[in-house]
């Protein structure tokens, strides 16, 4: 190679004049939607020149039409109320940075993130979003702690991830006992509903029509017992059986079924909970074994978490905590995720934030039910998370790098 | 203008927009799919291939990455992707990118368009649109009505 010289910067080429379709490929190989919004604010040739990201849903009334086997013949409606976990960051550019690093200018590599703020939201159809309390199912944030909240945030200023997002439900008491629902990124549902005399298992594309399709259950035994998790990965649905551990895959649009592990024989005792986590690359089995006694003078005896990855190839659920180090795991009663532990500056690996069942309100503040346990290795102790905690601050109060008066 | 080379190899004369001649092998040129077409169109063999829309500066670019990529095989990634690495991070400094990839889309070099449209897009991403345009000297050139619309689009306002 001949050797370079170093000459003086050329003028550059407004961005602007690039033409559209490679103003669409810069966009093409951006990797959030975050960034995306922020691509479409600086101009007007960057905004025309890549579609929106999709608005967020807002919760929707769907109506479930009568089950086979049911006695009633009337479709029923049931609210289905979707919520979305997010985790807000603020842009790692605005964070001070030393001097030599901003000397390595675009090629230098990045500062340790700022600690997130997670907040769990919904959506109206007019556009107006709610606060949810992350630890409690359909509770949104009490009165008392509105005032902390910002009345607007300005999505161009963060760097906002999609966490998980999951539904729940208002409906009628109509002839079922329970009803699992999960979706697909791009809006595939998958319905599983203990109906009389048995469950069934429908999938539906998300759309104006709210037609469900029967999905013929040709694995057997997958629905035997009484309940079944659900779960999304890569855009395929997961049902487990949760007494057996039988796993099936089902895919949205053949709505073909596949075995992917078999039933095994489980000491399953009552307290022994079970939970589908993904990742963006894997399903795991979390399974929790709560103490008979929780808490005897604010001591919280020890519970166990035992966590499995599905292997596909191996058909079966290989138990060992391996692939959850660079993880940090969120149970709730109505979300989980696996975030990535760089995303949490200063969060123990390996570790669970949970809701326990006996969840009463111990302090008012949102959130405040969350409880941190080591993963695998037997019985740990759990640790209330006390809301001064640093791990504590990832769901309150608002972080202080928050502008709650956005322009 | 076509000569050859002691090993026998073709060679291409390239004329930048500013008169610049570069002799380099054909088959380092036919990594461009538009002088490749140009060369089976036999519109080579008249003197040198003109490139009306491309500097002698952007042009020596250009060629060094196609006299990196005709001689590697694909045995070579992951030495190749850190070759790219490199590669753009010195082009960086001596034009400009958005030029280099008008270049590699004028001359239609998939693999340079990719690598040059992935680095830009690293460079915005984790900033906010003020500072981009700071940075890349844009203007906000949205009328107020737009800039209405933008804000919008972009908040959550709360209940």
């Amino acid at each position: 190679m001949a050797p370079r010289i170093r000459r003086a910067r050329p003028r550059r080429r407004q961005w602007c004049d690039l033409p559209s379709e490679l103003l669409d490929k810069i966009s093409g190989c951006l990797d959030t939607q975050s960034d995306l919004r922020r691509f479409r604010s600086v101009c007007s040739s960057w905004r025309n020149s890549a579609p929106p990201p999709p608005p967020p849903q807002a919760s929707r009334i769907l109506h479930l039409r009568s089950f086979p086997g049911s006695s009633s013949s009337s479709s029923k409606p049931v609210k289905l109320e979707k919520f979305t976990v997010y985790s807000i960051q603020p842009l790692p550019s605005t964070t001070p940075q030393p001097r030599w690093m901003r000397l390595l200018g675009n090629f230098a590599a990045p500062t340790a993130p700022t600690r997130p703020w997670l907040v769990k939201l919904r959506f109206s159809e007019s556009g107006t979003v709610s606060f949810l309390d992350l630890a409690n199912s359909r509770s949104t944030v009490r009165e008392t702690h509105m005032r902390e909240l910002p009345k607007v945030v300005d999505l161009r200023d963060y760097h906002v991830r999609e966490i998980c997002s999951g539904y729940q439900d208002y409906g009628e008491p109509y002839e079922v006992n329970w009803c699992r629902f999960c979706e697909t990124e791009n809006g595939f549902m998958l319905m599983v509903v203990n109906s009389v005399p048995e469950p069934n298992l429908y999938v539906r594309r998300m759309g104006d029509d709210d037609e469900w399709t029967l999905v013929d259950v040709s694995v057997k035994g997958l629905l035997d017992f009484d309940s079944v998790m659900v779960g999304c990965l890569k855009g395929k649905f997961y049902v487990a059986n949760v007494v057996s551990g039988l796993t099936v895959t089902v895919d949205p649009v053949s709505l073909e079924m596949k075995q992917v592990a078999p039933a095994k024989e489980y000491f399953s005792s009552g307290h022994m909970q079970k939970y589908l986590v993904a990742s963006s690359q894997d399903l795991f089995l979390v399974e929790k074994l709560t103490p008979d006694e929780l808490e005897i003078d604010g001591v919280i005896l020890s519970y166990s978490f035992i966590v499995s990855k599905l292997d596909e190839r191996r058909q079966e659920w290989v138990e060992g905590e391996e692939d959850m180090k660079d993880h940090v795991m969120f149970i709730a009663n109505d979300w989980s995720a696996l975030v990535p532990a760089e995303l949490l500056p200063g969060y123990r690996r390996n570790y669970v934030f949970f809701v326990d069942d006996y969840g009463d309100q111990y302090c008012n503040h949102p959130a405040s039910n969350f409880l941190a346990c080591e993963i695998g290795g037997g019985p740990k102790e759990a640790v209330r998370l006390c809301p001064r905690s640093d791990c504590f601050r990832v769901f309150w109060p608002p972080p202080p790098w928050l502008n709650k008066n956005p322009l | 203008m076509s000569i050859t080379t002691e090993n026998n190899e073709k060679m291409i004369t390239l004329m930048s927009s500013d008169g610049e001649e570069f002799v380099v092998e054909e088959a380092v040129a036919a990594q461009s799919q538009t002088i490749k077409h140009l060369i089976e169109d036999g519109c080579s063999t008249e003197g040198s291939i003109p490139l009306p829309n491309v500097t002698g500066r952007v042009l020596s670019e250009v060629i060094q990455y196609c006299k990196k990529h005709s001689s590697s095989d694909d045995k070579e990634e992951k030495e190749l992707e850190a070759w790219d690495a490199e590669f753009v991070k010195a082009a960086d400094d001596h034009v400009a990118l958005t030029d280099l990839m008008m270049a590699a889309n004028f001359l239609d070099i998939k693999g340079l368009l990719d690598l040059v449209a992935q680095t830009l897009a690293n460079m915005i991403t984790g900033k906010s649109p003020e500072e981009v345009r700071r940075m890349w000297n844009i203007k906000n050139d949205f009328t107020p009505e737009e800039a209405e619309k933008v804000r919008k689009e972009n908040q959550w306002a709360f209940e």
